[in-house]
């Protein structure tokens, strides 16, 4: 016989205070066990549904890419035509064109038969001043309204400003207090004003919008235009490269860019866009990141509880134990049993308590973990979830805990005086 | 002259109380050959069962010396006492101690759990079929009778062939058939060499014995 097969038989005819101390680890490391599959659990959802949103963002944006294009396309490509020799630095710089191309390019563009094209409007535009009003400076714009096109059908695009008549963009007419009805001076010109623009927030609060032909007269530009705007290009393709190499053609000594706006807004609406999914994103990733926070200062601090709590629950039992068998422990001492004996028999017994109860609620808190997610258990989801250090922390650590909390009435037991048993019997 | 297998030297015990002192056992001196077989006599309370706690190296004297062939028991470390008295001495009490959940068998082979041999099976098994357990070897103490609880107990006192055995009252709860079986047993042990204290209240035990010393009140008289 063992000291092994001793400690077996004591369990089996004691087995209720065998049965509550393993009861006790089953529930402190199935707790934990659970908690740890959780936060697996949590971490493997947490990735799925940000792959998800990834997706469907990436979806979205593809979508919106394509609308864009659709709706760009019914929309086609606005052009500016301007002189050759313009600095395009300049131009963004300064907000207008300062050299000039003659008056005439914009008739023979519109006579040149390219179908693409399909609204032209020439125009002068100059940064000056306003000498009858404090002399401030404005941006006088000449347009003279769309040139009629051997192709083009369309409804013009833009009306001209009549002779005799201005626009005034918003800065302008606010700070000066005027409306559509006053009578002003313009560079010794009278004008009424036709028209007092809405905030558009760009250079065209300063500008004044007269007749092409005043304008010309007052900047001294007769015959000269500084660009022609081609709204609403079409080609099949949405090749603007094509389009530029048709009007260069015709007008070698020009140069075509495209007009910003329906490009600024798709980055724009792009951008945007991107940046609500990248916020929504990070705000997904956060509250789960919140979320698993939450369940980990949760275990921080219940860990050391349940530790404690079992340690000295199992150090109750054993002192039970030790008590209900100290004449069994006296007479193994009399036939010859070293303290190192009665020892090994005690800390057997609880190695034997941990290593069951950690094996037991290894298994029911992982199984908990999984079932209460509600997903199906398959091999690939249990490798997913098994986590080796949880697995050996859980048959390890609880017969250590056990064993050290059966140390003090294994001690005490060991060190008894079997003599004093006996007589006291 | 032979030297003695047990040497117990001007022995006292005394048990402290809060308030009182007892002197269980008072400048006792017994010495055992082989081969004897020594009753120790003597009303309850008189100090017997202590003197031979004392001898099997239970309890400490406050003075004296207890010699197990010419070696200081007292003076060894607990656990040096109990491998001594593994190897040594078999204890027989008349409570008969077999730990519950063991059977027959295994509480014969409890012994061997200090000094595991390969032949403790072996030894078990011959002691079983002496004391005519065999129908009984698989059951435990809760289904024994009070016969066959001390034969087992005498056979567990017997498994790692001790050269001496100290009894307690062996036959204290026994009937006459039973008694007899156990004292023939004891008196076998001596005959074959062995050294036999007995401490016993009962005349008819203790005049089986080849000695009989009486013991009143802590001391020899």
């Amino acid at each position: 016989m063992t000291l092994l097969t001793l400690t077996f038989k004591e369990i089996a005819y004691r087995r209720t205070g065998f049965i509550l101390g393993m009861i006790s680890v089953i529930i402190a490391v199935g707790v934990l066990v659970a908690e740890f599959t959780l936060l697996g659990l949590h971490d493997f959802r947490s990735e799925q549904i940000l792959k998800m949103k990834e997706q469907n963002i990436r979806e979205e944006m593809r979508s919106l890419e394509e609308d864009y294009r659709k709706i760009t396309k019914d929309m086609g490509f606005n052009l500016l035509i301007l002189p050759g020799n313009q600095n395009l630095g300049d131009l963004y710089a300064e907000g207008y064109t300062a050299k000039t191309m003659p008056e005439l390019y914009a008739e023979k563009l519109a006579h040149a038969g390219i179908e693409s094209i399909k609204h032209l409007l020439p125009c002068l535009e100059q940064k000056t001043r306003w000498p009858e009003k404090g002399n401030r400076v404005i941006i006088l714009n000449g347009i003279r309204g769309e040139m009629p096109s051997s192709e083009s059908r369309l409804e013009p695009i833009l009306a001209p400003v009549p002779q005799g008549k201005m626009a005034l963009g918003y800065e302008i007419w606010t700070s000066l207090n005027l409306k559509p009805g006053d009578r002003v001076r313009l560079s010794g010109e009278d004008l009424v004003i036709d028209s007092c623009l809405p905030q558009r927030g760009s250079q065209d609060d300063i500008t004044v919008w007269v007749n092409l032909s005043l304008a010309q007269k007052m900047l001294g530009q007769e015959g000269r235009i500084s660009a022609i705007l081609a709204l609403k290009c079409l080609c099949e393709g949405m090749n603007i490269e094509k389009i530029r190499k048709e009007i260069t053609s015709v007008l070698p000594d020009t140069q075509v860019v495209e007009f910003t706006i329906p490009s600024l807004a798709r980055d724009r609406a792009r951008g945007r866009a991107k940046t609500a999914a990248e916020a929504s994103l990070a705000a997904e990733k956060e509250h789960q990141s919140k979320m698993k926070r939450e369940r980990e200062k949760f275990i921080s601090w219940f860990i050391p509880i349940m530790i404690v709590g079992g340690v000295v629950w199992t150090g109750l039992l054993f002192f039970a134990n030790a008590k209900e068998r100290k004449m069994e422990i006296a007479i193994l001492s009399a036939l010859g049993l070293q303290s190192k004996h009665i020892l090994q028999v005690f800390l057997l017994k609880a190695m034997i308590m941990g290593f069951l109860g950690g094996l037991i609620g290894y298994l029911a808190g992982f199984m908990f973990g999984v079932f209460s997610m509600h997903l199906p258990l398959d091999l690939n989801m249990a490798a997913l979830l098994y986590s080796p250090g949880v697995f050996w922390g859980s048959v390890v650590a609880p017969p250590l805990l056990c064993m050290m909390a059966s140390l003090i009435p294994a001690l005490l037991a060991a060190w008894q005086n079997p003599a004093e048993i006996f007589t006291r019997e | 002259m032979k030297e003695p297998v047990i040497d117990i030297r001007n022995i006292t015990k005394i048990y402290k109380g809060i308030r009182t002192e007892i002197r269980a056992v008072d400048r006792v001196s017994i010495s055992l050959g082989a081969g004897e077989y020594v009753a120790v006599k003597g009303p309850s309370g008189c100090g017997k069962t202590t003197l031979l706690l004392v001898t099997g190296g239970l309890l400490q004297p406050e003075s004296g010396s207890v010699l197990i062939s010419g070696r200081d028991f007292s003076a060894l470390s607990p656990d040096e006492r109990s491998a001594f008295r593994s190897e040594n001495i078999g204890f027989v009490f008349q409570q008969f101690y077999l730990v519950p959940y063991l059977t027959a068998f295994e509480n014969i082979l409890c012994p061997s759990l200090a000094k595991p041999s390969g032949e403790a099976r072996d030894a078990a098994m011959a002691l079983v079929k002496k004391f005519h357990l065999e129908e009984r070897k698989d059951h435990v103490p809760g289904k024994l009778s009070t016969g066959e609880k001390q034969r087992v107990a005498l056979a567990r006192a017997l498994l790692n062939h001790p050269g001496i055995l100290l009894a307690d009252e062996p036959t204290g709860n026994l009937d006459e058939e039973n008694a007899d079986v156990v004292l023939e047993s004891l008196g076998e042990f001596a005959r074959s060499g062995g050294a036999v204290l007995l401490v016993t209240h009962d005349a008819r035990a203790a005049n089986t014995a080849d000695r009989v010393i009486p013991m009143r009140e802590g001391k020899m008289e």
